[in-house]
């Protein structure tokens, strides 16, 4: 597995292909779009959809946690897909295993859990933007102003197209960072991918299976 | 008794007497089959009385079985059910029985059930059923949805399946087999007459096999041939410079001006685009260069509006007017009096379509049909010579059925629950009975019960999988959202996103791509039903437009899939090819020699028995060419064959452009071509698992997908331009396949997405064949110093091009972005 240490805003942050970024300086584990239970909601609706998704995300949600043993979680937004469902009872063991780590989230138009599952999942809520010394985290992307620190956000689920010699292309998800904000890949393997165009002054990091690769 | 001497033959007949008119030898042939309760494939061309040969069968055996009252004798049920693919068809066809069930003086009724029926004469019918409905196979599935639908068929006599030829080998003919297996499965023994409409196919055997399946084997399916020769005269229009070298499309607008007399030389003409977008191109040029046709001319395709598509067809009946310019939205149905003249513009692609299009002109019994073939680019007069040929010969094209669509049958269980309710191993027996399913295994039917029953796999620890409840061992869909939510999805045709186009003022237009418009910005000016309109807004799924008096606009491309040159088709071009030098007998070839000439200095004119193979340098990379001549589709299969095998002899990338004569494999690197044995290279040996193989890396499993999961029910479309109502449930076909593949390799629609890209996509048995004649062919290889006319529209048309690597992720991007870099 191949990570790459990147520096924006004099914060350092580890890319990993698990799709979460590590924030050293705050030992915080950043990740955006979990969207915990969609697969459930659409099983709820009569489309059946894999019963693994959810075990594969919460996989790699703990091999994230084995490996940067971090203190806290953030999540950047949409952490669960829609109304509850059965499903979740899955996170709810997860915690149970985990409840030393503290967990933030910054609510994203997709969490719309009552406060109740929150406060029992022992997860601190955010509403629009939350603000660190170091960086600020908003789900969606924002009007940036001068009085925020670099902006951190999820929501685009962005992917980054690739084309080259013999006419090839291909989209990857990845980590995309501007002069102001940067955009994290969505988490979940339920979550499609967002051609994002690439700007001269940004800076795009892709994920190809196990690795992370700068883009040039 | 004799049949003629029947009091039903005698009223019907006495009755076209009064016309004028006398019965055809089919038509009295198809009615004494109806008469004795047999099935059988009716094979007639347009506007030569097929409507009636069964139509009238069914009035004659009712008047037969009831020769007392039958002129007072009203509400007897259902007796004639006409399955037409056409919702316009209906229309016309009713208006037709109508007026001879009053003529002849029964006092039966006629209705039509579509997606346009309102919910007023639904209810109606319910009540009672007309004697004669018009039905579409949606509607038909729409009615076994209902509760207590087959009640509807209790008393049916004649079903009719117009246009076969057009249903069958697609799903909606899949629909057709499913509906009549159950209105057999209810009614045992069986007591209705199956009659199938058919245009002149390769395969009509088949094609009423198909039909009469569930049947049994008992019944002989009787094959019904009316005797009328269609003559049909076809000119080429030569452009006035042939190119030496020719790309697709290039050609074809600047040509407008010599269909300009052909429109005034004749009464009304029907120009055949073959896209939409070209079609509003055509539109537009041709009130360009002749204004004086303003007022004359529409434009006809499918994503123009219905009222204006039906208000178009109508004026083209009375004569409204001179010229329209149409899409294969078109190639069905109705008899256009009017029409003399016929102008197809490019490749028909296969020789059916270029006659079922030829058929819509000179439409009356004795008439000449007059079609005229405009090429798009020079090589395309090749085809025109190859058409040519094909008429004089009658080399038509086969239509294959399709067998065990899982998507279909996954809906068609559902539609049942929603309805009724079905016992699985009954349905099981039914569904058997077609020619589909026949070969439906029971693991496989326990697969699909299996993927509707509990989602798939076997049942986890959390989980709220829910759609069908079983009660008494009946399979039934009880809550009224998810009923509702698939009687909307009952259907096999899938649209690309669409979103409505509506001007400020009010007023609607058609449907756009949802993909074209997300590249528009406010303010910018697209063409749409031949006006140029100015984007204001989109929202809640519709395009928000004004017209605009802007010289330049954009021509959105709508995404239908491209056609495929038939194996037909190719086998006679190959043969015009081996000819064509110093060949002046057509005007085509005449015309040809300077640029045949060149391809011949350059490189090589293939024969009959050679498969041509160039191999040359530019900066784009290196470029492989070879020159099947089997059809886009087949060369899409096949050259990413060859791209697997060559790159597992040493790493390489290929990018792969095709079209209908051949394709090029594109790559960084350069081989050493002289060393490859392209016929081992090109050997059938192992081609099921290399097919799968070489596949595994490309879209089309996954392009497949995309339909098979909107008809499996697994993508929730609601009404085409409406916004999606169910919140949180969005997705799409590239995601859900990838989570399928990743998680549920063996889900039973995942496995048909690869089995329809080998029967269909890369049409196997097709390849199989094309590929053990390359084995008996000579492999001519060339190294031209330039592109070579064949090649040069290969190379231009970078469009379709699919990706096949055999390289590490890692080493491809870094290769890229190396020549980014430079």
């Amino acid at each position: 597995m191949n990570e790459i240490h990147f520096e924006i805003a004099l914060q350092n942050l580890i890319l990993s292909p698990l799709k979460v970024a590590y924030w050293t300086e705050q030992k915080a584990l950043l990740l955006a779009d979990l969207h915990l239970g969609k697969s459930g909601h659409f099983r709820k609706h009569g489309i059946g959809i894999p019963v693994e998704i959810i075990h594969a995300d919460l996989d790699r949600l703990s091999q994230a946690i084995k490996k940067y043993q971090p203190e806290k979680l953030l999540i950047i937004g949409d952490f669960c897909h829609s109304r509850a469902n059965s499903e979740l009872e899955y996170f709810t063991e997860w915690r149970d295993l985990n409840p030393g780590l503290e967990i933030i989230l910054v609510r994203g138009n997709h969490d719309i859990l009552s406060d109740s599952l929150y406060s029992k999942w022992n997860i601190k809520v955010f509403d629009g933007i939350y603000e660190t010394e170091g960086l600020t985290f908003s789900h969606d992307p924002i009007n940036w102003a001068k009085h925020f620190n670099y902006v951190l956000s999820g929501h685009l689920h962005p992917g980054v197209k690739i084309t080259g010699a013999g006419r090839q292309k291909i989209t990857l998800p990845c980590f995309a960072f501007g002069k102001n904000q940067g955009v994290l890949p969505a988490f979940s393997i339920f979550t499609g991918l967002h051609p994002i165009k690439k700007e001269k002054t940004g800076q795009y990091f892709a994920i190809s299976t196990d690795t992370v690769i700068q883009l040039l | 008794m004799h049949f003629e001497k029947t009091p039903g033959y005698k009223i019907i007949s006495a009755w076209l007497q009064s016309k004028k008119q006398k019965p055809f030898a089919f038509q009295k042939e198809a009615w004494e089959g109806i008469s004795k309760n047999e099935s059988g494939l009716i094979n007639a061309p347009t506007g030569s009385g097929k409507t009636y040969s069964v139509f009238l069968g069914a009035l004659i055996r009712f008047i037969n079985e009831n020769p007392e009252n039958f002129r007072t004798k009203e509400k007897n049920g259902l007796q004639l059910l006409w399955v037409t693919p056409l919702r316009a068809l209906g229309q016309d066809i009713a208006r037709a029985m109508e007026e001879a069930i009053r003529e002849i003086g029964l006092a039966w009724k006629v209705g039509i059930r579509n997606g346009d029926t309102s919910t007023n004469e639904r209810v109606k019918q319910k009540r009672g059923m007309p004697e004669i409905l018009l039905i579409t196979p949606e509607s038909m599935h729409l009615l076994l949805a209902q509760k207590e639908g087959i009640q509807l068929f209790k008393y049916l006599q004649v079903m009719a399946i117009d246009e076969w030829h057009d249903l069958l080998g697609t799903k909606r003919g899949v629909q057709i087999e499913l509906a009549i297996s159950r209105l057999l499965g209810d009614r045992k023994p069986n007591k209705i007459s199956i009659w199938g409409i058919s245009a002149t196919i390769g395969n009509l055997e088949e094609a009423a096999e198909v039909l009469m399946y569930p049947l049994g084997m008992a019944t002989v399916p009787k094959i019904i041939k009316a005797d009328i020769q269609k003559k049909i005269e076809v000119i080429s229009v030569i452009p006035d410079e042939v190119e030496n070298y020719p790309w697709a499309g290039h050609l074809g607008l600047k040509m407008a001006e010599k269909v300009i007399p052909i429109i005034e030389a004749s009464n009304s003409t029907l120009i055949f685009i073959n896209t939409r977008g070209m079609s509003e191109r055509w539109y537009q040029r041709i009130l360009e260069i002749a204004p004086q046709l303003a007022g004359q001319i529409a434009l006809h395709h499918g994503s123009i509006e219905q009222e204006l598509r039906l208000w178009v067809e109508d004026a083209i009946r009375t004569q409204k007017l001179k010229v329209v310019v149409c899409t294969a939205s078109l190639d069905l149905g109705v008899d256009f009096h009017p029409v003399d003249t016929v102008i197809q513009v490019g490749s028909p692609k296969g020789v059916s379509r270029f006659l079922q299009r030829a058929g819509r002109s000179g439409h009356k019994p004795g008439q000449t049909s007059r079609i005229y073939f405009l090429p798009t680019y020079s090589l395309e007069l090749m085809e025109a010579a190859a058409l040519k040929k094909a008429i004089e010969t009658g080399t038509i094209e086969s239509r294959e059925p399709l067998s065990l669509c899982f998507d279909v049958l996954i809906q068609y269980c559902c539609t049942l629950a929603v309805g009724d309710g079905f016992h699985p191993d009954q349905l099981f027996e039914e569904v058997k009975s077609t020619w589909c399913f026949q070969d439906l295994s029971k693991k496989e039917w326990e697969d699909v019960l299996l993927h509707i029953y509990q989602g798939g796999k076997a049942l986890s620890q959390y989980d709220d999988y829910h759609k069908i409840e079983i009660e008494n061992g009946l399979y039934k869909i009880k809550k009224r959202r998810l009923a509702m939510q698939h009687r909307l999805q009952i259907g096999t045709i899938v649209s690309e996103a669409m979103l409505k186009v509506k001007f400020m003022t009010g007023g609607y237009l058609g449907m756009i791509e949802e993909y074209f418009i997300s590249r528009l910005k406010t303010g910018d000016v697209f063409t749409l039903a031949g006006r140029n309109l100015e984007l204001v807004i989109i929202k809640d799924m519709t395009v928000m437009v004004r017209k605009s008096n802007a010289k330049k606009s954009i021509v959105p491309s709508w995404m239908g899939g491209r056609m495929s040159l038939t194996a037909n088709l190719g086998h006679i071009l190959r043969h015009t090819f081996q000819n064509a030098l110093n060949n002046e007998s057509t005007e085509e070839l005449k015309n040809l020699q300077h640029l045949l000439h060149i391809q011949h200095e350059v490189s090589h004119i293939p024969a009959e028995n050679e498969l041509l193979i160039e191999y040359l340098s530019s900066k784009e990379g290196f470029h492989l060419l070879v020159y099947p001549f089997e059809g886009r589709q087949v060369h899409e299969a096949m050259s990413a064959l060859l791209a697997y095998r060559i790159s597992r002899q040493f790493p390489i990338t290929f990018s792969i452009a095709m079209n209908d004569y051949g394709f090029e494999l594109n790559s960084d690197t350069e081989i050493q071509v002289e060393k490859l044995d392209f016929k081992a290279l090109l050997s059938t040996e192992n081609l099921l698992s290399d097919i799968q193989h070489s596949v595994n890396n490309t879209e089309m499993a996954r392009r497949k997908f995309r339909d098979i999961a909107v008809i499996g029910g697994l993508i929730y479309q609601g009404k085409p331009g409406e916004q999606m109502k169910a919140r949180h449930l969005q997705s799409n076909s590239g995601l859900l396949f990838k989570v399928f593949t990743d998680y549920e390799p063996d889900n039973i629609l995942l496995r048909q997405a690869y089995k329809e890209v080998l029967e269909q996509q890369m049409e196997e048995v097709r390849m199989r064949t094309a590929l053990e004649r390359i084995q008996k062919s000579t492999v001519v290889l060339k190294k031209p110093d330039q592109f070579s006319p064949l090649s040069f529209p290969i190379i231009v048309d970078g469009l379709n091009r699919n990706n096949l690597s055999s390289e590490k992720m890692e080493e491809r991007i870094k290769k890229m972005q190396e020549k980014l870099l430079q």
